[in-house]
């Protein structure tokens, strides 16, 4: 009963199914090439809405519908553990399937190499003059990426310095300036390694890691992740950042496998990481090296007080006080803000603003960095 | 080009019925009268009484049920695109694990012999609705697409066979050779 309905068709009365259709795999009989091409390419849209939306949310431009896209796990999916009993594991590995289904194993490449990209990043210079070694790295590996036609891929930066320069702050200033989304894990709170790299899959409330999710359930295929405070992961029990042997060793991360979903490799190399710490002693030689570590240090006071304007006008247009409070800080009150870090200044201004709104004035009284310790004694004598 | 006044004009089903039998008479009443005749002929309530026959054949409006058969035909290829159509949509749409369209396929397909035989006839009409189905589809999900890329999913679709929808077994099963193909 076999027969070829292209050929047999052709002759009948009326229009031939499939006369102009793409000829089906031969190998595979049962796995035509055009529909999983089509259901492919509906997943890319389906992609590509989403981070539209995404965007459009948090502020950042949208991304050009002609971004290129790549392919994050390979299709078609392996199978899963069929020797499995568990049907609890059996309805959550149908549920991811049915995911990986629907979003497809493309994602965006975000920060596409180009003029228009460069010339973002150099405005960090005037944003972020504390981070200029930084910021010469990142430009630099645009220019690369430039030459190869490619996107920013694969940033492994170690940011340390002591506490308040504002290494997260900058972390995020980078995101937008790429324009792709921005993971933060904050590594003192993380137990295990489970928040990067996922729970075992024997356990009742497993689930995937934050690396695996941002690259399935989200948009892009090189967020940028960054590792706060990485020097503050307990060592006492588990190791948060022993999945960071494998995810920022370039050969290694194309085939990441998060260990709540075992059954499927997916390609992290394309992620970019910023990791900030307070100091590096701490950390394992291993992790270290595979950072670039840059040490921000403190702004010059040329450009402490840069930064204080700078903070002070995204705090007025976050409030909108532009109409109510002089657009520049003046002399005394920057000279106030000079002696401490960058977020002592910006809570002090914000205590500031908040006193000036809550008596009506029009002039902010920046309180003492170091108040004088109370005089009255609290406690057992 | 359509001019508004064009694209505001109606569409009414009417227009598929000016046909000259149509024109006289209460449409209903004579093709319930050319039901009973064709009846009559079938079953006559006797065998010897050639006058009833003979009346009843009069009673035969040829050109009438020629139309009831077109319109008949219209209709079948119509539900054939309409039908076809939803299924190849929801085939494209499904990202279940069991790939329950599948089954709708199945069922659809072997409801009758002459299905499968629409469905490939109309197959052009019916991708073409399709495509139709999943842009509505993806806008109703928030998936915006532009005229550009609408149109490439469109021609995507419109290639697809039904080799490309359904696994070999349910095409060997289902559907016959032109040879041993029976019209409905």
């Amino acid at each position: 009963m076999s027969m070829n309905l292209r050929t047999s068709v052709k002759h009948r009365r009326g229009s031939p199914a499939g006369s102009q259709a793409t000829p089906a795999n031969p190998s595979n009989p049962e796995a035509p090439p055009a529909l999983p091409a089509l259901r492919e390419h509906i997943a890319d849209l389906r992609v590509r809405a989403e981070a539209a939306h995404r965007q459009t949310e948090i502020g950042l431009p949208l991304p050009a519908t002609d971004d290129p896209m790549v392919p994050v796990f390979q299709t078609p999916v392996p199978a899963g553990d069929i020797l499995t009993s568990d049907r609890d594991v059996q309805k959550r590995e149908e549920k991811i399937r049915s995911v990986l289904c629907e979003r497809g194993p493309r994602r965006l490449l975000g920060a596409v190499a180009g003029p228009e990209l460069a010339e973002a990043l150099n405005d960090l210079y005037r944003t972020h003059p504390n981070f200029v070694e930084a910021i010469d790295l990142v430009v630099g590996e645009e220019r690369l990426a430039r030459q190869r036609g490619t996107a920013l891929c694969g940033l492994r930066i170690l940011l340390t310095s002591a506490p308040g320069i504002g290494k997260t702050e900058f972390s995020q200033a980078l995101a937008a300036k790429l324009g792709v989304p921005m993971i933060v894990i904050s590594m003192s709170a993380a137990q295990s390694s489970s928040s990067l790299a996922g729970s075992e899959v024997f356990w009742g409330n497993s689930r995937p890691g934050q690396v695996w999710e941002s690259l399935i359930q989200g948009t892009h295929a090189n967020p940028l992740i960054v590792l706060d405070e990485l020097e503050k992961a307990p060592s006492n029990w588990g190791d948060p950042a022993a999945a960071l042997y494998q995810l920022l060793e370039p050969r290694t991360s194309v085939q990441f496998t998060d260990k709540s979903v075992p059954w499927l490799a997916v390609d992290a190399s394309r992620i970019n990481w910023v990791a900030t710490s307070n100091e590096i002693t701490s950390l394992h030689e291993a992790i270290v090296s595979r950072f670039v570590v840059i040490n921000a240090g403190a702004p010059p006071e040329e450009q402490l007080r840069g930064l204080i304007q700078s903070l002070y006008g995204m705090l007025l247009a976050e409030y909108g006080l532009i109409e109510q409070f002089p657009t520049h800080l003046d002399r005394q009150s920057e000279n106030a803000l000079l002696g401490g870090s960058i977020r002592d200044a910006k809570r002090l201004l914000r205590s500031a603003l908040g006193l000036a709104l809550r008596t009506g004035a029009r002039e902010l009284v920046i309180a003492s960095l170091n108040p004088p310790a109370t005089q009255r004694r609290i406690g057992f004598v | 080009m359509a001019t508004k006044s064009q694209k505001e004009k109606p569409s009414y089903r009417q227009e598929a019925y000016q046909a000259y039998c149509l024109s006289e008479g209460d449409a209903m009443e004579r093709l319930h009268e050319q039901w009973t005749a064709l009846s009559q002929l079938q079953w006559p309530p006797t065998l010897g009484d050639h006058e009833a026959l003979r009346k009843a054949a009069v009673e035969i409006d040829t050109d009438l049920i020629r139309y009831a058969i077109s319109a008949l035909r219209t209709h079948l290829q119509e539900a054939a695109i309409r039908d076809t159509g939803r299924l190849i949509a929801e085939r494209v749409l499904d990202t279940t694990l069991k790939q329950t369209s599948l089954q709708r396929w199945e069922a659809w397909l072997g409801a009758a012999p002459c299905w499968p035989t629409l469905a490939q006839d109309n197959w052009p009409e019916a991708v073409r609705h399709a495509a139709e189905i999943v842009v509505e589809a993806l806008s109703e999900a928030g998936v915006q697409v532009d005229r550009k890329a609408e149109a490439a999913l469109a021609d995507q679709v419109g290639r697809l066979s039904i080799e490309d929808l359904l696994p070999k077994a349910t095409i060997d099963r289902l559907f016959t050779t032109s040879s041993e193909t029976k019209e409905c």
